[in-house]
């Protein structure tokens, strides 16, 4: 049995890169002055190579097992980008960099961030998981953006059953399995908190 | 992050002095009082009588851990203590003095055991405590961090991980392993066997380092 939070958006990003593949061809069809050819092919293979991994492959990926909880994160684009490939042409499994035993973990405390989200600048929120080991060790990692609720909810229930004990101050995990918009919550508590 | 459990009805004295000492070292500390199911960096027990070494038989034993015992001079309990794994006994009659003389020996262990490996990057913090690293394997232009906990991988050299850490404890055996001393649990001629069972092989450019342990 294991949960995924967090999945690679395909669908989505080849809709987004077939639009730009299309931008490109008309220009390289439409070859209306001198040069516009190589454009269009520059603006394909932008979206090819990086617009496509780069939407697709989204940056918060977690899964847990019986055993270990594991996380991905990329250093940089060219990470992400080699890591995307290598796992839709060759490996056909997702990469995670962090892998932590269930075993060692003594418990996860539940946090949020606030965030500018773009491209208007909004403010959003982000939740965090704070795992403390027995040895004293301490993975961070954002464990939920804006999506995935669901499996997220999933995934720390499997974890409760497995025996992590989790220290919510804020009473995030409750909120989340309500029908509030987490948002909205996290902007209450977070008002409440600089009183 | 030091975690400090103390088991006493002198809390506060014994409190102050660990305080002090943790504040003058510039050390982040926390302390809490003790139970017996969490798990901490050090624990600090006072007895009085030979009973009262049973909450320290009752507590189970973690390598990583530092357990003093504050006591009065009585050497069938300091040999008892000796006998429970206890690494520091400090006499109740001359506690301030006793602190004084074990404060280079404290700092050491818990320089040696309690530090740590950082990595940050945009939506990941972790703080890796290095006694607890088996090994480091570099593989193509990365670096995978092996520990109790599990495995981490990071975009680094060993060599830029060996300046980072700072620590004589760890040594390079390969060109792509960099190993924690203090896990090795036997040296044969073309490998290392770890305490958590596994082989490293050695390089033979890296013998030397190995035949100097």
């Amino acid at each position: 049995m294991k949960y995924i939070v967090g999945r690679p958006k395909i669908k989505t990003a080849f809709t987004y890169v077939l639009f730009i593949c299309a931008f490109g061809v008309s220009i390289f069809i439409a070859d209306a002055w001198e040069g516009m050819q190589i454009v269009g092919i520059l603006i394909i293979l932008v979206g090819i190579l990086i617009v496509f991994p780069g939407i697709s492959y989204c940056e918060l990926m977690w899964k847990v097992d019986q055993n270990v909880l594991q996380y991905t994160y990329h250093d940089n684009m060219l990470m992400k980008i080699s890591s995307f490939f290598k796992h839709l042409l060759h490996t056909h499994r997702i990469e995670y960099q962090m892998t932590i035993e269930l075993s060692q973990i003594d418990y996860i405390a539940i946090t949020y961030a606030k965030v500018p989200r773009l491209p208007y600048g909004a403010i959003g929120y982000d939740v965090w998981f704070h795992v403390h080991m027995y040895d004293g060790s301490i993975y961070s990692f954002i464990a939920l953006t804006l999506s995935g609720r669901k499996d997220f909810n999933q995934a720390v229930d499997f974890m409760k059953e497995q025996g992590i004990h989790f220290k919510d101050g804020y009473h995030i995990l409750d909120a989340l399995h309500s029908h509030e918009h987490l948002s909205y919550y996290l902007e209450r508590i977070d008002k409440e908190q600089s009183k | 992050m030091i975690r400090v459990s103390i088991s006493s009805k002198n809390n506060q004295v014994i409190q102050q002095l660990f305080e002090k000492f943790f504040q003058k070292e510039q050390l982040e500390y926390q302390i809490v009082s003790y139970s017996k199911n969490t798990h901490q960096d050090i624990y600090i027990f006072e007895i009085h009588q030979r009973e009262d070494l049973k909450l320290i038989e009752e507590q189970p034993h973690f390598d990583y851990a530092l357990y003093y015992v504050i006591g009065p001079k009585d050497y069938d309990l300091i040999s008892e203590c000796m006998r429970l794994k206890v690494n520091l006994y400090f006499s109740k009659e001359s506690l301030t003095e006793d602190f004084k003389k074990y404060e280079v020996t404290m700092l050491h262990d818990i320089q040696d055991k309690f530090q740590y490996y950082q990595y940050q990057r945009n939506g990941i913090v972790s703080q890796i405590r290095l006694s607890h690293i088996y090994y480091v394997e570099s593989l193509r232009h990365q670096i995978i961090i092996h520990s109790i906990n599990g495995t981490m991988v990071e975009r680094k050299n060993l060599k830029a991980f060996l300046d980072t850490i700072q620590s004589s404890q760890f040594i390079q055996i390969h060109k792509s392993f960099i190993v924690n001393k203090q896990w090795i649990q036997n040296i044969f001629s073309d490998h290392v066997l770890l305490k958590n069972a596994e082989t490293l092989q050695i390089g033979r450019a890296y013998k030397s380092h190995i035949q100097l342990l």
